[in-house]
Protein backbone atom coordinates (compact mmCIF):
# COMPACT_ATOMS: atom_id res chain seq x y z
CA UNK A 1 0.00 0.00 0.00
CA UNK A 2 1.25 3.21 -0.67
CA UNK A 3 1.65 5.65 1.73
CA UNK A 4 0.17 9.74 1.37
CA UNK A 5 3.90 10.61 1.41
CA UNK A 6 5.04 8.56 -1.53
CA UNK A 7 1.41 9.41 -3.29
CA UNK A 8 1.62 12.85 -3.32
CA UNK A 9 5.78 12.85 -3.89
CA UNK A 10 3.71 11.02 -7.22
CA UNK A 11 1.32 13.67 -8.43
CA UNK A 12 3.01 16.54 -6.89
CA UNK A 13 3.86 18.31 -9.79
CA UNK A 14 -0.12 17.93 -10.42
CA UNK A 15 -1.01 20.26 -7.54
CA UNK A 16 -0.93 23.89 -7.11
CA UNK A 17 1.65 25.48 -5.36
CA UNK A 18 1.47 27.78 -2.53
CA UNK A 19 -1.87 25.65 -0.82
CA UNK A 20 -1.36 23.38 2.69
CA UNK A 21 -2.82 19.90 1.71
CA UNK A 22 -4.31 17.43 3.85
CA UNK A 23 -3.91 13.95 2.81
CA UNK A 24 -5.60 10.69 4.00
CA UNK A 25 -5.23 8.02 1.62
CA UNK A 26 -5.48 9.39 -1.53
CA UNK A 27 -8.48 11.90 -0.36
CA UNK A 28 -6.32 15.41 -1.14
CA UNK A 29 -7.92 18.42 1.68
CA UNK A 30 -6.23 21.38 -0.31
CA UNK A 31 -6.94 24.89 1.51
CA UNK A 32 -4.43 28.25 1.87
CA UNK A 33 -4.15 27.28 5.71
CA UNK A 34 -2.80 24.14 7.44
CA UNK A 35 -4.72 24.83 10.77
CA UNK A 36 -7.73 24.94 8.82
CA UNK A 37 -7.26 21.25 6.37
CA UNK A 38 -6.34 19.73 9.02
CA UNK A 39 -9.32 20.26 10.96
CA UNK A 40 -11.42 19.18 8.03
CA UNK A 41 -9.55 16.11 7.19
CA UNK A 42 -9.56 15.15 11.31
CA UNK A 43 -13.71 16.05 11.27
CA UNK A 44 -13.54 13.25 8.29
CA UNK A 45 -11.48 10.98 9.22
CA UNK A 46 -11.30 11.12 13.02
CA UNK A 47 -9.46 7.70 13.23
CA UNK A 48 -6.88 8.76 11.01
CA UNK A 49 -3.99 10.44 11.09
CA UNK A 50 -3.36 12.65 8.25
CA UNK A 51 -0.03 13.85 6.25
CA UNK A 52 0.16 17.68 6.04
CA UNK A 53 2.53 19.74 3.60
CA UNK A 54 2.38 23.29 1.87
CA UNK A 55 3.25 22.48 -1.93
CA UNK A 56 6.29 24.14 -2.84
CA UNK A 57 6.81 26.11 -6.11
CA UNK A 58 9.05 24.25 -8.68
CA UNK A 59 11.18 27.16 -8.60
CA UNK A 60 15.04 26.72 -8.01
CA UNK A 61 15.72 26.78 -4.28
CA UNK A 62 18.21 28.25 -1.99
CA UNK A 63 18.01 28.24 1.39
CA UNK B 1 14.83 17.23 -3.93
CA UNK B 2 16.01 14.81 -0.82
CA UNK B 3 12.56 15.16 1.14
CA UNK B 4 11.71 12.49 3.73
CA UNK B 5 8.95 11.30 5.50
CA UNK B 6 8.17 12.30 8.85
CA UNK B 7 6.50 12.28 12.04
CA UNK B 8 6.01 14.95 14.63
CA UNK B 9 4.83 14.60 17.82
CA UNK B 10 4.01 17.18 20.82
CA UNK B 11 2.03 17.57 24.00
CA UNK B 12 0.11 14.23 22.63
CA UNK B 13 -0.18 15.62 19.20
CA UNK B 14 0.97 14.12 16.60
CA UNK B 15 0.91 14.40 12.65
CA UNK B 16 2.99 13.56 9.51
CA UNK B 17 4.82 16.06 6.94
CA UNK B 18 7.62 16.02 4.98
CA UNK B 19 10.99 17.33 5.37
CA UNK B 20 13.84 18.45 3.62
CA UNK B 21 17.08 16.80 4.29
CA UNK B 22 19.78 19.73 3.86
CA UNK B 23 23.52 18.78 4.78
CA UNK B 24 23.97 23.15 4.45
CA UNK B 25 21.84 24.30 7.58
CA UNK B 26 23.02 23.91 10.91
CA UNK B 27 19.87 23.56 12.20
CA UNK B 28 16.43 21.51 12.57
CA UNK B 29 13.67 24.07 11.49
CA UNK B 30 9.76 24.09 11.33
CA UNK B 31 7.11 25.86 9.80
CA UNK B 32 5.22 27.69 12.27
CA UNK B 33 1.79 26.74 11.02
CA UNK B 34 2.44 22.84 11.77
CA UNK B 35 4.06 24.25 15.18
CA UNK B 36 0.77 25.47 15.80
CA UNK B 37 -0.80 22.57 14.78
CA UNK B 38 1.01 20.74 17.80
CA UNK B 39 0.31 23.01 20.12
CA UNK B 40 4.24 24.38 20.48
CA UNK B 41 4.80 26.57 23.19
CA UNK B 42 6.81 29.40 21.62
CA UNK B 43 9.31 31.54 24.20
CA UNK B 44 8.72 35.10 24.39
CA UNK B 45 12.16 36.01 22.89
CA UNK B 46 13.60 35.05 19.21
CA UNK B 47 16.68 34.40 17.99
CA UNK B 48 18.17 35.50 14.43
CA UNK B 49 19.16 32.52 11.97
CA UNK B 50 20.80 32.89 8.80
CA UNK B 51 19.22 32.31 5.65
CA UNK B 52 20.59 32.94 1.66
CA UNK B 53 17.88 35.86 2.21
CA UNK B 54 19.72 37.19 5.18
CA UNK B 55 18.96 37.32 8.48
CA UNK B 56 15.17 35.71 10.19
CA UNK B 57 13.56 35.89 13.05
CA UNK B 58 13.00 32.41 14.90
CA UNK B 59 11.45 31.00 18.00
CA UNK B 60 13.60 27.96 19.42
CA UNK B 61 12.25 25.73 21.23
CA UNK B 62 11.80 21.92 21.85
CA UNK B 63 9.54 19.36 20.48
CA UNK B 64 8.93 15.94 22.01
CA UNK B 65 9.85 13.97 19.15
CA UNK B 66 10.46 13.98 15.54
CA UNK B 67 10.24 10.48 13.78
CA UNK B 68 11.80 9.35 10.35
CA UNK B 69 9.58 7.13 8.28
CA UNK B 70 10.35 4.64 5.40
CA UNK B 71 6.90 3.56 4.56
CA UNK B 72 5.12 4.03 7.78
CA UNK B 73 7.89 2.13 9.77
CA UNK B 74 10.06 4.44 11.90
CA UNK B 75 13.77 3.83 11.07
CA UNK B 76 14.89 7.13 13.30
CA UNK B 77 13.74 8.65 15.89
CA UNK B 78 15.12 12.05 17.85
CA UNK B 79 13.52 13.10 21.30
CA UNK B 80 13.11 16.14 23.05
CA UNK B 81 14.48 17.97 19.87
CA UNK B 82 15.33 21.74 20.01
CA UNK B 83 14.31 23.28 16.70
CA UNK B 84 13.86 26.79 14.88
CA UNK B 85 10.31 28.24 14.02
CA UNK B 86 10.64 31.04 11.86
CA UNK B 87 8.34 33.74 12.67
CA UNK B 88 7.79 34.76 9.11
CA UNK B 89 5.05 31.81 8.03
CA UNK B 90 6.93 32.00 4.11
CA UNK B 91 10.16 31.80 5.46
CA UNK B 92 10.97 27.86 4.76
CA UNK B 93 8.71 26.19 2.03
CA UNK B 94 9.44 22.49 4.40
CA UNK B 95 10.35 21.01 8.07
CA UNK B 96 14.36 21.04 7.35
CA UNK B 97 16.41 18.49 9.02
CA UNK B 98 20.07 20.18 9.42
CA UNK B 99 23.29 18.62 10.38
CA UNK B 100 21.88 18.78 14.27
CA UNK B 101 20.06 16.15 14.08
CA UNK B 102 19.39 13.18 11.43
CA UNK B 103 23.30 13.87 10.30
CA UNK B 104 23.88 12.27 13.53
CA UNK B 105 21.70 9.12 13.29
CA UNK B 106 22.72 8.57 9.37
CA UNK B 107 26.02 8.47 7.30
CA UNK B 108 23.55 10.39 4.29
CA UNK B 109 24.17 9.90 0.77
CA UNK B 110 22.84 12.05 -2.14
CA UNK B 111 22.39 10.05 -5.32
CA UNK B 112 21.13 12.82 -7.64
CA UNK B 113 20.77 11.58 -11.07
CA UNK B 114 18.45 8.06 -9.44
CA UNK B 115 16.57 10.85 -7.28
CA UNK B 116 17.54 8.50 -4.49
CA UNK B 117 19.08 9.62 -0.76
CA UNK B 118 20.33 6.51 0.98
CA UNK B 119 20.95 6.25 4.66
CA UNK B 120 23.35 4.21 6.54
CA UNK B 121 23.69 3.46 10.44
CA UNK B 122 27.19 4.99 10.84
CA UNK B 123 29.61 2.74 11.84
CA UNK B 124 30.87 4.95 14.38
CA UNK B 125 28.38 4.79 17.78
CA UNK B 126 26.55 7.82 17.51
CA UNK B 127 27.90 8.76 21.00
CA UNK B 128 31.45 8.78 20.04
CA UNK B 129 31.28 10.85 17.29
CA UNK B 130 32.74 14.72 17.25
CA UNK B 131 32.69 17.02 14.48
Amino acid sequence: MVNEFEYIMSISKTLTAGKWIAVVQKDIIEGYSAKEVVKQARAKYPKKEPFVMKIPSNANMLL
Amino acid sequence: MPLVHIRMKHNGNTLRTDALVDSGATGTFIPIELTEILGVEKPEKTEEAVGAGGTFPTFVTKIGEIEVLKGLSVFCRMRNYTVSIPTNPDAIPHSILGRDSIFWHNDITFREQREHTIFRSPKVPTKLRTW
